[in-house]
Formats: structure tokens, sequence, C-alpha cells
């Protein structure tokens, strides 16, 4: 009967295709240390205050270059000018900033956007302000590329009445201090095609409609630009484009295989395919197109793409558990539809992080300034979703352990009545046994590696020192030695469990006993060709 | 009681640091020999000449042609008021800079002014270039204090303007990947701007105490201990800033998760900066200028430890409670003091013993208010009658 690759590859060869595709494991990780920098970079920027005399919400102000607008100064503020209205002042962010005397401007390489508002507060003993205010703004968001005139600002996005939900607190109560107070989302922009943004923002206060009633002085506002790192993108993008093709290749090969067969492929066969096909759609170098094309809603589709491999790769886990249950089911094929009370939970997880990311990330490719976090009812409905998938999370780990914990009990038991089969049996049971155990374990170190480099990353500070020239990025390491290692998993275990061409079994060849081969090859003929592992299930449990 | 011993006996101590002090600054010392060494804190008194430095704010994109007229310029900009040759020179090469250094000085002076209000030394400046006068050539815990704060303050407002965008001479620094190109920040960001005002704070700060003494000084060894105490107290009063920088990081992986998270750098505001180096000022070390030999075999085991953030000083703090002219000390008599306090501001500490006078006055004060951002205060008039005490 040919059996999967597992069961009849040598040790040697086997020794040497694990240590091959460690080594690559090793190698992705260096690359993300060694060369790559860390993913995300954040530029922190203090807003000019620019004064807008007419009230001219449609014009733009920006900072630097020719037209700049004239500054607004604080003792125009002291200055018992009850003239001088909120709208007054603009504060405006023109970025990125200068450097080294020179003007910078965005890569479409550095991907995408995050803006988050940091308010300078300062004290006022005679007027105190409120612990919990919510604050208005007034924000514009417009781009310029290079070769544009420094007036050409077009408008990306406007928003007249954003609402975002202020919190500060003081400790020390002296004057000129500043209070503590939370960040403001501001901004997420899925792409950056352009090469120069300028943001206006205002405080509008209105008596009748209550906005920004109990705003405290506001000195100065900070804006936090995250982007991601030009060469963090390069380096990913080259990972995706070597594994694309080598992960599109090894399936052509695995299907082949499988078709070369009698028998029609068994479930465990389709999961291994579709684990292909979800890898292959993660891996698909689509950041070269954001190199010509705005694509705002890549980082929606990066979700996506991230979600249904994880999807897939859960429920993977579960069919493969199940199918190596070894108990006794009618002889029919399995399908998916047999699994589908312990896949659900995964269905629901995924689906309501699914719909929570549409929600959130959806709404920016219309309104880049949305959050879903704002509102009473987009936060309980937004925690209602994650605690959705959280609790489908934790009901589905319970079902795989418990699915395991069947399976090695199954085992053990099997154990005890192998010194009552003849040897070759036993000798092949043994291995069999063995190599499910390995891969097991392969699994657990994977997803282990995976909870333990997280962490290590959470408590280091991002990079360690090798020596004094290098450093390793943790960070970036993490996420290309994470991406790497789940790659090399479902290749290896594509090639693995695909069908064998040899003859079962080689290695009872070398200790060669032919008359109980022959009964062996009696006993597996049976019609369901899955794995010899379930067969053997099947047979024992005949016994 | 060494250090008041030693005092005693060499009364000509404060001469010798004058002469020092004026030699280290020998361009301008020579107009200025008969009063104090003018000092680049000056800046934060009067503010810069506006018209020399505007034109700066705006980056030559031809910088490669470094000709005349931009030398020019710079040294148009530079040619302001208290700046050592050392620091004219640093200022020649960053010209942009100045008008932050002169916001820097003044955030510090304020806010020494603003610590010291309720003490006998209460960070009087002078109308003169030297800024402090006696008390910056003492060599004591406030010259200490002056020292680090202004210096923190050079560090705090560069940083600022490159944050901002009006200092585009901020040096990007993306060296720590390997590329430090135009391209450089495309591949891995730049480096933090607090890097480039501590640097700069250092080159421009620290210019004037890192010459070497002239052959012509005498009293080499308390020159340099001198120097020494100036250029520890500055690198202080900038690693406080350092020290005080807040960590701040937002989660942005799959779906918003923490799987992916960045984090940044938050400068304190000044006050703060300034409410810990009030608090090393309490607890400066004073270092010996000489270390007889004596002594410093009785004292084995427990020397002195001096923390690279310690502000540390050589002389003892003057008596600032009797009015002195001629080094500049106001004494504390006409100061208003607090009868209820337990601190420095207490009538009894501030007057030092000589008693006070009490006034009763009519108190007018702005009281309910409600701030309308942005540009004023709805306030009520409310009339107290107070007791204002003034030391005598």
């Amino acid at each position: 009967m040919p059996g999967a690759i597992l069961e009849n590859l040598s040790g040697r060869k086997l020794s040497i295709l694990i240590s091959l595709l460690l080594i690559c494991q090793v190698v992705c990780f260096l690359i993300g240390g060694f060369i790559a920098p860390p993913p995300s970079h954040a530029e922190r920027m203090l807003a000019t205050q620019c004064l807008d005399q007419g009230n001219n919400s449609k014009n733009w102000f920006y900072s630097r270059g020719k037209g700049s607008c004239a500054l607004f100064r604080e003792y125009d503020k002291t200055s018992l000018d009850h003239r001088m209205q909120a709208n007054n002042i603009v504060f405006v962010f023109q970025f990125p900033l200068p450097k080294d005397n020179m003007t910078h401007d965005y890569s479409r390489w550095q991907q995408n956007l995050i803006g988050v508002l940091e308010p300078e507060i300062t004290y006022q003993p005679e007027a105190e302000m409120e612990q919990r205010i919510t604050l208005t703004l007034n924000v514009k968001l417009g781009y310029r590329n290079k070769g544009d005139s420094d007036d050409a600002w077009k408008p990306l996005a406007a928003s007249s009445d954003e609402k975002r939900i202020l919190d500060c607190s003081i400790t020390h109560k002296k004057p000129g201090y500043y209070y503590n107070c939370s960040d403001i989302p501001l901004l997420e922009l899925g792409s950056l095609h352009h090469d120069f943004y300028l943001l206006n923002i205002r405080l509008p206060v209105d008596n009748d409609k209550q906005t920004n009633q109990g705003l405290g002085h506001v000195h100065g506002l900070w804006l936090v630009a995250i982007h991601q790192n030009g060469g963090f993108t390069k380096v990913w993008v080259s990972l995706k484009t070597v594994f694309f093709p080598i992960v599109v290749a090894i399936m052509i090969w695995f299907w082949q295989r499988v078709h070369q067969l009698s028998r029609s492929p068994a479930l465990l066969e389709y999961m291994l395919l579709f684990l292909g096909g979800a890898l292959t759609f993660l891996n698909v170098p689509l950041e070269y197109l954001t190199l010509y094309v705005d694509m705002p809603f890549m980082v929606l589709l990066g979700d996506i793409r991230q979600g249904i491999f994880y999807a897939v790769l859960l429920s993977f886990w579960l069919v493969f558990a199940g199918e190596h249950l070894m108990i006794q089911e009618s002889a029919e094929q399995r399908t998916l539809k047999s699994y589908w009370k312990h896949l659900s939970a995964v269905a629901v997880g995924c689906f309501s992080l699914l719909v929570f990311d549409i929600c959130e990330r959806g709404s920016q490719l219309v309104n880049p300034f949305y959050s879903i976090w704002v509102t009473e009812l987009g936060t309980n409905l937004a925690l209602s979703f994650i605690i959705l998938a959280g609790i489908s999370a934790g009901v589905y780990f319970i079902f795989l352990v418990y699915r395991i914990w069947e399976v090695f009990y199954n085992i053990s038991a099997k154990r005890a009545v192998l010194p009552s089969m003849s040897s070759a049996r036993r000798l092949h049971y043994q291995g069999v046994i063995y190599r499910f155990k390995f891969l097991m374990l392969a699994t657990v170190l994977c997803a282990a590696m995976t909870v333990v480099g997280f962490i290590l990353g959470q408590v280091s500070e991002g990079h360690w020192k090798w020596d004094d020239d290098h450093e390793l990025e943790f960070t970036s390491a993490f996420f290309t030695g994470v991406y790497g290692m789940w790659n090399i998993y479902i290749f290896a275990l594509i090639v693995l469990y695909a069908p064998s061409h040899k003859q079962w079994p080689s290695e009872t060849d070398v200790r060669g006993n032919s008359s109980e081969e022959i009964e062996f090859s009696r006993l597996a003929t049976d019609p369901s060709e899955i794995s010899s592992l379930t067969s053997f299930a099947r047979k024992t449990a005949m016994d | 009681m060494r250090g008041r011993h030693r005092q005693r006996r060499r009364p000509s101590n404060s001469n010798r640091v004058l002469l020092a002090a004026t030699a280290t600054c020998w361009v301008l010392a020579l107009t200025h020999l008969h009063s104090v060494a003018a000092n680049w804190m000056y800046l934060g008194v009067v503010g810069i000449d506006t018209t020399a430095a505007l034109q700066h704010q705006q980056p030559a994109d031809a910088a490669a042609e470094a000709d005349d007229p931009e030398l020019v310029e710079a040294r148009a900009a530079c040619s302001q008021p208290g700046l050592s040759a050392q620091q004219i020179a640093v200022c020649m090469q960053h010209p942009g800079n100045l008008r932050s250094v002169s916001e820097g000085a003044r955030r510090g002076i304020q806010e020494c002014q603003y610590q010291f209000r309720n003490e006998r030394w209460n960070c009087t400046t002078t109308d003169e270039q030297s800024v402090f006068g006696y008390i910056l050539e003492r060599g004591s815990k406030e010259t200490a204090f002056i020292y680090a704060v202004t210096s923190a303050g050079v560090v705090h407002a560069v940083t600022q303007a490159c944050s901002s965008g009006n200092l585009t001479e901020c040096s990007c620094d993306s060296s720590r990947h390997g590329k430090n190109t135009k391209e450089g920040w495309k591949w891995g960001g730049c480096s933090d701007n607090l890097d480039y005002g501590m640097e700069f704070a250092r080159k421009f700060v620290d210019a004037p105490d890192l010459v070497k003494p002239d052959k012509n000084v005498k009293r080499k060894k308390a020159w340099t201990k001198r120097m020494q105490m100036n250029l520890h107290n500055n690198e202080a009063g900038r690693q406080v800033v350092d020290k005080l920088m807040r960590n701040q990081c937002r989660c942005h992986g799959i779906s918003g998760s923490c799987e992916l998270k960045t984090c940044w750098r938050t400068m304190p505001s000044f006050n703060e900066i300034g409410d810990m180096l009030k608090q090393k000022y309490h607890q400066a070390v004073q270092v010996p200028i000489k270390t007889p030999k004596r002594l410093r075999r009785k004292s084995k085991g427990k020397r002195l430890k001096v923390d690279k953030g310690d502000l540390v000083h050589i002389h003892r703090s003057p008596n600032y409670c009797v009015p002195d002219l001629q080094k500049g000390i106001p004494g504390t008599s006409g100061r208003v003091c607090n009868k209820t306090s337990q601190g420095p501001d207490s009538c009894d500490l501030l007057c030092c013993g000589r008693g006070y006078n009490t006034q009763v006055m009519k108190h007018k004060e702005r009281c309910q208010c409600k701030f309308v951002w942005c540009c004023y205060v709805r306030c009520k008039t409310c009339e107290t009658q107070i007791d204002r005490h003034t030391c005598k």
C-alpha cells in the first residue's frame, strides 16, 4: 500500500530534510534581524499654530514653503482680544518633516500611516479642566506631490465634526504644568500613495451645541505619525516573492501525486490543499501593485488574508487530530461536514473578527478619521464582536486539546497490545506513532515559538545588541521568523503527507521478513487508503 | 567645615575664578575686563535679532555652493552678544539653531526663577551680559543649577524646534540601519529628535568650557576643576531631559491587536525638568578643589560618589540674606513671605530672622473662572482682604 512519504522516508533522509528546513528557518529569522529595519516608525511632530483671520475654512494652511501661513503667537492668545475666536487658530501639520536641510517625502514602500494626537493642555488654577470631555475636531487632510507648486494642496479627506473622548488628569496642580491626557487616535490611511501630506485641525467652540466647552488651554498639539518602514516592506515582499512560487510548485506536485493514485483524494489531502491555497493567498506579493496603484484597502485585505490563513490552519489541526483518532468508524470516507460541530467555533470566531474589521477598516476607506471606538454603541458592538471571537477561540482550544488527548490516549492504549503483534507490524506501527508524535511536536514547537517570540518581543525593547556594530532587530526578526516558520511548516506538511510511490515499507526490507510482510499486505488491503495510521487503527479495532 | 576654613584663609577665591572665567571667553573679555564675563545665557534675556535669523528659516537648496553671501549671513546671525569664540564657531555651522538656543536659555532662566521664587536666592538676573553676575562666577550650588537648567533648556528648545519642522538642520541619522543617505529614512526612519538636541547642546553649551587653559592663567588646577564642574552640570541637565522622556506605544497589528506595536518617546514639559533639577540641587555634591592627602586617607572607603546625573559644586553658597551690591546680591529685605508656611518661603527663613512687616491689603482676584478656548477666560472679580508680610 502506498502510504504517506513521512512513513516511508528513512530516518537519515528525514533528518536531512528537517535540518535543511531548520536552516531556512534560521535564515528567515536572521534576515529580519540583521537586514530589515524595525517594522514601523513613529515620527512625533509639533503643530504649527496658524492664524486664520477671516475664518477661511476652505483655504489650506501650511507652515513651510511659499505662501506659508501667518503664525499665531502666544501673546495673541493672552491679549484680551475678545474678537479672537477658536476658529481663528489652525493647528497645522505638514509632514514628513524636513531633515538635514532636505525635504523628505513619503515613499510608496512605506505603505500605510496612522495618526495619533497628543494634546498639551496647561493647567490654569482659576479654570480647571473637566476630567473627561468630548473633543470636537474639524479636520482636513490634503496631499501634494513632488513637482507640484507649494500651494497645490489637494483634498484627500475632510470631516467637520469628528468626535473623540479626551481623558485628562493632573497630579501636581501647578500653573503651567501639563495635564496628563490620553492619546487621541485620529486617522488611519491604508495607502501612502502621495509624497507630502497636510493636516489642518481646528477646535471649534459653539455655545449652543456645547462643543468643546470644557476644554482647557491647548498649549500645543502633537501628532504621532506611524508608518511602515520602507526597508521592512522590501524585505517582507522579497520573502513573499521567494515563498510564493515554492509553495505553488509544491502544491502542484502534491496534487499530481494524489491524482496518480487509484483512489479519490482523502479528507486530509483536501485539507492540505486548502492549507496550501490559504498560504498562497497570503504569499501573493500584492504589495508590488501599491507602488503603481492607489490601494487604500490593502490594510483590510491584509487582515482578511491573514484571517483566512489562520482559519484554515486551525481547522486543519482539528481535522488532523480527528483523522488520527484510531477508533472504529464506518468505512465510508469522511468529509468536512462530519466536523461541522468542531469547525463552527473557528467559523464563528473568524466571522466576528471579520465583521469587526470591516466595520472599522472598511469605514476608514470612506473616512480615514473614522473610528468605531468613539461612540458608545460602536464601542459596545466592537467589544461584543471581539469577546465573541475570544470565546470561540477558547472553545476551539478546549476542543483541540481534548482531541489531541484522545489521540494520545488511543495511541498509548494500542501500544499496550503492540508486544503481542508480529515484529514487522510492531516496528511499522511504532514508527508511525513516532512520526505522528514527531509532527505533533513540530506543531506544538511552532506554536510555542510563536508565543515565546511574541512575549520576548513585548518584554524586550525591540532590538538586541549582538556586538558593538550589529544589533538584532528583534521585532522584525520575529515577524520574518514566524512568517518563514509557517511557510516552512506547511511546506513540510505537504511534502511529508504526500502519497508515496515507494512499495511499502522500505525499512522492513532491511530487516527482511517476507512472511510477515505478506501477512501485513493482506491486512492492509483496506479500501480507504488515508494513511496507514488510520488503517492501523481500524484494523486493530477489528482484531 | 573644610570649605569654610579654606574660604576664610583665601578671600581672593572669587577673584581667581573671575580671572579664569574671563580668560575662557578671551575674545569678548577684552571689553569686559572691569566687569564679569559675558555669557551665552544673555540671549535668553534679550532674544536674538530676528531679521538676521529669519533669513535662515528658509532652507537653501543650493547648499552645495557655500559661497560668500551665505557665510556673511551666518556671520551676521552669529554675531550675538555673549557668545564665546568657540560658540560662534559652532553657530557658524548651524546658524538656524541660534533662535532655539535663545529660547532654551529663556526657558531655563524662567524655570530657575519659578523654582526659586520662594527661596532666599530667587534667581535674580542683572541687565548685564553676564546675566547672573557673581553667582555664575562663584561655583556654588546655585551656579550648578543655572548651568544645568539652561543646558536642559537648549536641549528642550532645539528638540522641539526639530519636531515642529522649524529647524531644517536637524539630522536624520538613520545610520543605525546602515543607510545614512537621503533615502535612508525611507528605509528605516530617522532617529529621535532628542538625539540631535542633545548632540547640539553638547557642542554649543559645552564649547566655552572645553578650551585648554591658557599658559598665562594662574592656578590652572582650580580653573580646570571649575570647567569640569560646568561640564558636569551641563551634562547633568541634559541627562534629566533624557531620563524624563516617557515611552508611549500604540498597537496596530492584525485587527488592531498588539501583534505589532510601535513606540515613541514623549518629551516632558519643562516644568517637570525644573522640578527634577531642583531636587538634584538639594542633593548637590560639593567636590573639593584640592584633596589634601591626609584627608583623603582618612575618608578612605567612603569616598564621595558623584553620579553622572548629580549636580556638583566646588564652593559653598554665599550669604543671600544681606545685600552685597558688589557681588550683586540684593538680600531678602522687602521680599514677600508666607507667615503660615513651613518651607523656605516662611517668614522666619526668608527674612533670616530679621522679622517682617505686615500690611493689610485689599486684594482683587479673578474667581469662578471659566476658560473658553482659545483665547479668553470668563471670570468674576472677587475682593478679599489679605495680610501681606514683607521682610525687614
